[in-house]
């Protein structure tokens, strides 16, 4: 009964009977150490930079049908379509003079439409027929993309965004304007004070909802129904980007000029959710995974981070000694993978778990990773494990801007703390983190 | 299906048992069901499975039997129904009550099973967690609630083991003690009989013996230098040769072909060709030699010096060693559960020892006559002793100083073995005799072995029913009934392992081992929340009242312009040390007052707050 006969399968004999298994809390804590320290050996997250832009690249978009494309608009105007498994351009064109302000793929995944500068709005049909085979014809081949359509707009676009249940779209710049594809005037113009608008979002869920960031540090919602926009938070610091959370749809996150990253609920915009903290410079872009559970950010600190949204800090900080300044990150569509375009005119491809292992597993495999998931979660809190999970590298320079900002806060607090022993008691009030940060709500 | 026989029958508990009685897994003990019925009351019908016992009239009915009163159970809970729905709903009812024959649900877990993995009466009994949230502790009720139902399908599980073990019950009026060697060998089936047998073995005398954790392989070391290592069930020789030394113990490393040897001088590892892999020159004058698999240490005893060596056999360190005192080691031995290492002395005391502490973690006043022998059980939960004076104490290991039984031998034990079913061996000067039941109360033995010259050494087989002895001159293998665990893991050990099966244990045995850091008295503490005792509250109290400054020595900084002289330095150094003196003693006040040792006095905001005046000229008053 207990030996292998030719061609048998092995039978594993089990008796569950505590006796036979002694130390059994010691051993699970080993392994669940053991679990940590490999994680931290397999953490290879970088995965590739896909090189060929001549400028930053400043804008990336997504294909909702297609998870190995990936477009990016960079600060020359030109636009290219990768394909990230091959890891080559699949077609480019020279789509505008000065910068691609604003990248978007169609709902239907047919068409890419680009906004920039030069006061255009040009659609392009993604399955272009140019193939690329060297730099010369490549080169050619650019002049002989043309686009499917052309909206000239009064004054230059900032930034584009489509709605995701019809063929609407938003364009920003001096105001906010409503476009229909089949239209060459905007439909409706949005405007609430007087500044430029940088970004421009429509929410995935509620998706008659939309929201603007401008430069005069105040971000402002819409509903397109309304012909009106409905609230308007001025925050201390300019807003650079902005995302809806695709699974919660009252849900944002903006990255601000202050290095913070904040998420509101839309109906409660008089205090954040959660501050995220962890960027020495100023966040410039950030996106949601399609879980909705974390989001990923760049920022002018040369870092892309990853933060849960529950949590006040990053979950991970991937760097590399070339990766200069990050002007937008991507969340893939799978949420595996995270795409970064920096001012190195890079695009970098990064694992979003750093230590996951890519291509099929077998089930023994995955049983095996089920199990370590497990052990670090029960024994996540003990001091060792916890030291060794949290532990991230970063350069020196990261470090000590860490540090300097660790001191210069403490610092504020220990002086606010002082002038409030020092003055008539309840006249000082406490400030609240998830307020401070905001000026005003206006309706 | 004679393949089958033999192989049931070699990890088997009895050839007297008879033959798997399929009545007795069916019914239940009337004492439980009672028991699983009250905790059951609650639940649906579903999960209530009752036993199928055939009527008279041939129509299967559940009843349950409870002794001396039957309880039909199904018939009174459909009458019962019948007069509520009189006549209306009674097609349904019969669809029920067929659909609940044929599909009767879960079997209930019995209590006993229940009770074996019991891991503590969790948040309800176990100590106060205050200050934390709701939320948080619904997260712990939860969790609380995935442990009970780990529990109950590991309860479950045992179900499905495939053997069962029991020892040879005597008919009324006889005694299993009368059975000898002869009668169990001649009722039992042919591979039951090879493992009784005797190995002559004259001239290297005494014999000390170790069975490997699988009980597939044993290692003989004769005090004038014999050493051999085989597999005793095949009879197949692994290693043999004279090391021309005198060996004074003997121990299995972590796999059947590596042994350590405590000889003449110093300890040496041999492999199965039999070469000297190691001498541990360190280890001096070594008597008593275990190994902890999980540990992957082996500990050495000399018993003249008083000292307790640690080796880890993966570094080939050692870890620490422990001079043990109270006079001259009679014996040793280390407790599975906890890997707390035992030593018995000439003063009586057991002591126990973990590598991080020099000191003993606990001693124990076992008799007031030298400790002449002592072993764990299996589970660790029993410490059996014996002293010169022919008594015999069963101790709870983990209750220490809890005398569970007591006994009077006709002479004093030798040697104490205990098998992993809780038989304790007793090995007398030129007898052995088996007692069973650690939990109940020893009377007589179950079985008795005479021997034909002195003693050495007793040791159960684990996985078998077997013991095995050594005298002067010969060793003997013992057949036992129900001595071994029927039911291996494996995951943790595996008698009818193959190579590459081995091959991967150690990988994984490496991986998982335990650091030596983690011995402590109490296994479960390795993970647990430090509450403080209350001991400890007080003694940080008591630390509170008698303050003693901790003295600085502060360097000032340099300073231009003759500001730096001895003087001014002096100076400021005194300045330093009154700062740390206030801070320190305000500190110790705020944590005076949060002992509750000192009274806050009202500070000057207080006094504004106390004098608000009603009136603007009480002020005056």
């Amino acid at each position: 009964d207990y030996v292998r006969e030719c061609g048998q399968v092995q039978k594993v004999q089990h008796n569950p009977d505590p006796k036979l298994h002694p130390f059994e809390r010691a051993r699970e804590y080993t392994r669940a150490l053991n679990a940590t320290k490999l994680d931290k050996v397999f953490a290879k997250p970088f995965i590739g930079a896909l090189s060929g832009h001549i400028d930053s690249i400043w804008k990336l978009a997504n294909v909702p049908t297609r998870l190995s494309t990936l477009i990016s608009g960079s600060c020359d105007g030109e636009l290219r379509v990768w394909d990230i498994p091959q890891r080559r351009v699949t077609w480019k064109a020279q789509a505008h003079r000065g910068f691609v302000r604003g990248v978007v793929v169609e709902r239907s995944g047919k068409n890419v439409i680009t906004c920039g500068d030069d006061q255009t709005i040009k659609v392009w049909s993604l399955d272009q027929s140019t193939i690329m085979e060297d730099d010369d014809e490549q080169d050619e081949s650019k002049e002989n993309v043309k686009p499917l359509h052309e909206f000239l707009g009064k004054a230059g676009f900032l930034d584009i965004d489509c709605q995701w249940d019809s063929d609407l779209l938003v364009t920003s710049g001096m105001q906010v304007d409503l476009w229909d594809m089949n239209r060459s005037e905007p439909l409706h113009s949005f405007s609430w004070g007087a500044d430029t608008i940088n970004t421009v979002k429509f929410n995935r869920v509620e998706t008659n909802v939309l929201s603007s960031t401008a430069s005069d540090r105040n971000i402002v919602l819409y509903d397109i129904r309304s012909k009106t926009p409905i609230r308007k938070l001025v925050m201390k610091m300019c807003t650079n980007s902005l995302c809806w959370n695709p699974m919660e749809a009252f849900n944002f996150t903006i990255a601000c000029e202050d290095c913070n990253l904040y998420t509101f609920d839309m109906r409660k915009l008089q205090q954040a959710m959660n501050v995220h903290k962890d960027h020495v410079r100023a966040a410039m872009s950030v996106d949601y995974s399609p879980t909705g559970r974390e989001f990923v950010s760049g920022s002018y600190d040369q870092t892309v981070r990853i933060f849960r949204v529950s949590e006040g800090h990053s979950r991970e900080v991937y760097h590399t000694k070339r990766m200069q300044r990050v002007f937008c990150v991507k969340f893939s569509a799978d949420s595996k993978f995270v795409f970064s375009g920096s001012d190195d005119t890079n695009v970098r491809v990064w694992k979003s778990q750093s230590s996951a292992r890519l291509g099929t597993l077998l089930p023994r495999q995955k049983q095996q990773l089920r199990y370590r998931k497990q052990l670090k979660k029960k024994y996540v809190h003990m001091p060792e494990i916890r030291r060794i999970e949290r532990h991230r590298h970063v350069p020196k320079s990261i470090y000590k801007a860490t540090e300097l900002r660790h001191i210069m806060s403490s610092a504020a607090e220990r002086k606010e703390s002082r002038r409030r022993k020092h003055s008539k008691p309840g006249s000082r009030k406490f400030k609240v983190e998830r307020k401070s940060h905001i000026v005003q709500e206006d309706e | 299906r004679k393949k089958h026989c033999s192989q049931t029958e070699e990890n088997m508990s009895s050839p007297m048992k008879n033959a798997k009685d399929d009545s007795a897994v069916r019914k239940y003990n009337a004492g439980d069901m009672k028991s699983i019925r009250k905790k059951h009351c609650s639940q649906t019908e579903e999960n209530m499975s009752i036993p199928e016992v055939k009527a008279e009239d041939g129509s299967a009915v559940r009843t349950y039997d409870t002794g001396d009163m039957k309880f039909d159970r199904n018939n009174k809970w459909t009458k019962k129904k019948d007069q509520q729905h009189e006549g209306r709903n009674s097609g349904i009812d019969a669809f029920r009550k067929e659909k609940e024959e044929k599909f009767p649900g879960r079997k209930p877990v019995s209590t006993e099973a229940l009770k074996k993995f019991y891991y503590g009466p969790g948040m309800k009994k176990g100590p106060k967690l205050t200050g934390i949230g709701m939320s948080r502790r619904n997260k712990f009720v939860q969790k609380e609630k995935l442990v009970e139902e780990g529990r109950r399908e590991a309860a479950r599980a045992e179900m499905l083991l495939t053997e069962q073990s029991g020892c040879v019950e005597a008919a009324e009026g006889f005694s299993t003690m009368n059975l000898t060697q002869r009668d169990i060998v001649e009722s039992s089936d042919i591979t039951s009989k090879c493992k009784s047998f005797e190995l002559k073995l004259d001239h290297f005398g005494p014999y000390k013996l170790k069975y490997f954790r699988d009980g597939r392989h044993l290692a003989l070391a004769g005090k004038m230098g014999h050493l051999s290592n085989f597999n005793w069930v095949t009879k197949k020789l692994t290693t043999e040769i004279n090391i021309m030394q005198q060996l004074y113990d003997v121990c299995y490393l972590q796999d059947h072909r590596t042994l350590a040897v405590a000889q003449n001088d110093w300890v040496s590892i041999y492999d199965e060709a039999g070469v000297e892999l190691h001498a541990v020159k360190d280890f001096y004058n070594i008597n008593y030699l275990d190994y902890m698999p999980y540990h992957f240490l082996c500990v050495a005893l000399s018993s003249c010096k008083g000292m307790l060596h640690y080796l880890d056999v993966t570094l080939g360190q050692e870890v620490t060693n422990i001079t043990t005192g109270n006079g001259r080691a009679s014996g040793m031995c280390h407790n599975p559960y906890n890997g707390v290492i035992c030593t018995s002395h000439v003063n009586g005391t057991v002591n126990m020892w973990t590598p991080n502490c020099k000191a003993a973690v606990a001693s124990m006043l076992a008799h007031k006559a030298p400790v002449s022998a002592m072993a764990y059980d299996p589970s660790g939960r029993y410490l059996v002793t014996s002293s010169c004076r022919r008594e015999l104490h069963i101790w709870d290991a983990r209750n220490l100083g809890t005398q569970l039984h007591s006994l009077k031998t006709q002479q004093p034990a030798r040697q104490i073995s205990v098998s992993q079913r809780g038989l304790i061996a007793l090995g007398f000067d030129r007898d052995v005799q088996i007692y069973r039941g650690i939990h109940g109360s020893v009377v007589e033995p179950y079985m008795k072995q005479s021997l034909g010259n002195l003693l050495s050494q007793v040791q159960f087989c684990p996985y078998e029913d077997v013991l095995g002895v050594t005298t002067r001159d010969t060793f003997i293998s013992l057949i036992i009934p129900g001595a071994g665990e029927a039911n291996f893991d494996a995951a943790e050990v595996n008698p009818y392992s193959s190579k590459s099966n081995r091959r991967e244990a150690l990988i994984k045995g490496l991986l998982a081992k335990v650091p030596a850091e983690l011995i402590t008295l109490d296994p479960y503490t390795v993970a647990q929340v430090d509450i403080p005792t209350l001991e400890e509250k007080l003694e940080a109290q008591r630390k509170l009242v008698y303050v003693n400054v901790p003295r600085i020595n502060p360097k000032p900084k340099y300073r231009m312009k003759g500001k730096s002289g001895s003087a001014q330095t002096a100076k400021r150094k005194m300045i330093r040390k009154e700062m740390h003196k206030t801070r320190y003693l305000d500190k110790v006040k705020k944590d005076r007052i949060a002992a509750g040792l000192e009274e806050k006095k009202p500070s000057s905001n207080d006094k504004y707050k106390e004098k608000i005046y009603e009136n603007v000229l009480d002020r005056f008053k």
